[in-house]
């Protein structure tokens, strides 16, 4: 690879970090706050296919990320009423939740568009500018400008500290007058209406239609980025590069290789990425400490 | 409460649970103008129609759910029985093209996926990598080797759709009783789920296991090795599914297709089978039995009244979301927060 070619690689890594950065800093926030939801690959999911539902109905781009967007809105508040007010497991939640997307959406391929692998071509895409034949969605600055407007949120305001308090000593918070539950509510809200966001770009706007099961652990690429960022938002940023590289280079060997199974070990290389990269920086990571806990007054 | 009380408790919950997931597959089958009552008719007959598909399946879903139930014991969420599965097929499939019969294949597939998870186990005690995180990548690196070795090394050059087959020395038998065959993967993995339930509950070791998950602060200051612990429940896990792979492999499918089909949703569903079972590794053994059951009728939906089958996966996410509500789980509330 000369380093022209490295270069468009990386200008691909930026287009696909866009679906794991959105989804990380949401999951930030939420487990900043003290929930871990696992349910985001099923979120990318529901949202991607609902995105793409809204867009070919409706020939609106922004239509099918306003329905991305609900989409990931009503299934955060799913999970937060779980495991949040009903005080349920958050690991098993989140993986029913991603069981019974992965059901759903595939249904709905055959629901929507009759067949069983994907949707027709999306009619509307939303705007785009090429940089050395390399597509870039105008959601690239923009996640980038969204995750720094949410790092300032979480690390200089009011709302942040309220978001760690609820996270760090849910007791000390509540005896504060801060409430536990709402907050994390809006936590977890936030973090599935992001993800929705990152859904509908998923299949709207980087791939232009929807593929059966098309999120291939990108929601646990999410969560391994935040585990990796240490929770901090622009860490997470940096992680979702890092991933979206090694992503562009599978592509980048498939398609040098062609579409047959030699490829396939390409394939291998994100998911091997992120391993490393979570299992060399884990280890000194500071967990928010009521992590996956759910809080009852005493 | 009582011990009796206790279970029909229990039961009753699994049962709504059962009833709501089932409401949920009717209003599928509507939405796709089918008749809801046949629809779930049919997918709950499936015993009737296909008994040897609904045994294999049980079969496999017990020992997955039991891969799923015993590091939890220990306080640690293995979602790597998938990937230990595929793993532990893939390699039996290679042993026994390679040397026939039955140990070799049986020994490597299980000792294959051991490796596999003990590795999460490992990552989680020594670099606390999440083991959700850690077998969930695990799992995605297995689908596509897998993928690749099927369609390249291990390719049927008559059949391209498929791996070569397992030769007929290192296939299992059935076991006949009257005019019913029942596969003897049914008889071993029973037996295994006994033996384990008996290890659970009698054993000094299921104990500590159990201690190490309660209250691991506690079993630490007790002189417990919490993480060796840890380590070898997730060992046992991947041993688990690796051997349900491996009795997949020669009792059942005897090759592996190039998209992967027959080897793929063990693993996840055995998770949902853990859960309906309420990781008790008896009651596993009925939950496994209820899920395949579900599932093979599913494929029965679809040429009878054109209700996609994954009608059935969207029905076992639906039970395992409602069975993540704290009143469905105390249970495994109080193995992980002691």
């Amino acid at each position: 690879m000369d380093p022209h070619e490295a270069f468009i690689v990386v200008l691909m890594g930026l287009s696909s970090m866009v679906t794991i950065a959105l989804t990380a800093v949401g999951e930030v926030f939420a487990e900043r706050s003290g929930v871990v939801n696992i349910g985001l690959e099923g979120i990318l999911l529901a949202s991607a296919w609902s995105a793409t539902y809204a867009d070919i109905a409706l020939h609106s781009w922004a239509a099918g990320y306003l329905a991305g967007l609900a989409v990931g809105a009503l299934l955060g508040l799913l999970h937060a009423a779980i495991s949040v007010y009903a005080r349920g497991d958050q690991i098993i939640a989140g993986v029913g939740l991603n069981i019974a997307a992965a059901g759903a959406t595939t249904l709905g391929i055959r629901a929507a568009w009759g067949n069983y692998g994907q949707s027709p071509p999306v009619p509307s895409r939303p705007p785009a500018f090429t940089v050395l034949g390399v597509r870039e969605s105008f959601m690239v600055p923009l996640t980038i400008a969204l995750s720094i407007l949410l790092w300032w949120i979480l690390e200089r305001t009011r709302i942040g500290l309220r978001v760690k308090a609820v996270g760090d000593d849910p007791a000390s918070a509540d005896a504060l007058g801060i409430s536990v539950e709402r907050t994390r509510l809006a936590a977890v809200v936030l973090g599935g209406s992001l993800a929705g966001l990152a859904g509908a770009y998923m299949s709207v706007d980087y791939l232009g239609s929807f593929v059966k099961l098309m999120s291939a652990g990108r929601g646990f690429i999410a969560l391994a980025a935040v585990a990796f960022s240490g929770w901090d938002v622009l860490g997470a940023l940096l992680g979702s590069l890092v991933f979206g590289v090694g992503d562009a280079l599978a592509t980048y060997y498939t398609t040098v290789k062609g579409a047959s199974a030699a490829a396939y070990p390409y394939k291998t290389i994100p998911y091997i990425l992120t391993l490393i990269a979570v299992s060399a920086t884990a280890w000194r990571a500071r967990m928010p400490r009521a992590l996956g806990r759910p809080y009852r007054r005493e | 409460m009582s011990l009796k009380s206790r279970i029909a408790s229990e039961a009753a919950l699994v049962a709504a649970t059962l009833a709501i997931g089932l409401a949920v597959g009717a209003l599928v089958a509507y939405s796709f103008h089918a008749p809801p009552l046949q629809v779930i008719g049919v997918m709950m007959g499936s015993w009737r129609v296909l008994p040897d598909v609904v045994a294999e399946y049980a079969a496999m879903l017990a020992l997955t759910g039991a891969a799923f139930a015993l590091p939890l014991y220990a306080g640690l969420f293995n979602i790597g029985a998938e990937g230990a599965f595929q793993l532990g097929a893939l390699t039996a499939l290679w042993a026994a093209i390679q040397w026939g019969g039955i140990a070799a294949p049986l020994l490597l597939g299980m000792a294959s996926g051991a490796l596999l998870l003990a590795l999460a186990g490992w990552l989680r005690t020594r670099l606390s990598v999440n083991e959700v995180l850690s077998t969930i990548m695990l799992n995605w690196v297995v689908y596509w080797l897998l993928l690749y070795l099927v369609a390249t090394r291990l390719e049927d050059p008559y059949h391209p759709e498929r791996t070569l087959e397992v030769p007929a020395s290192s296939r299992l038998p059935w076991v006949h009783v009257g005019h019913t065959a029942i596969p003897s993967t049914l008889l071993i993995s029973a037996a295994v789920l006994a033996v384990l339930w008996v290890f659970v509950r009698m054993t000094r070791w299921g104990l500590t296991l159990r201690f190490a998950g309660a209250n691991e602060w506690t079993a630490r200051t007790r002189g417990v090795r919490v993480e060796a612990y840890r380590i070898a429940s997730m060992a046992a896990a991947g041993l688990l599914s690796g051997l349900a792979g491996a009795l997949h492999i020669l009792g059942y499918s005897h090759s592996i297709d190039v998209i992967g089909g027959a080897v793929r949703g063990f693993g996840y569903n055995g998770i949902g089978v853990a859960l309906m079972g309420r990781n008790d590794m008896l009651a596993i053994i009925p939950a496994a039995l209820l899920f395949a059951v579900l599932l093979t009728g599913s494929s029965l939906v679809e040429p009878a009244y054109g209700v996609p089958k994954e009608a059935g996966d969207f029905i076992v996410g639906v039970i395992v979301l409602l069975l993540a509500v704290p009143e469905a789980l105390r249970l495994v509330g109080r193995l992980r927060r002691g």
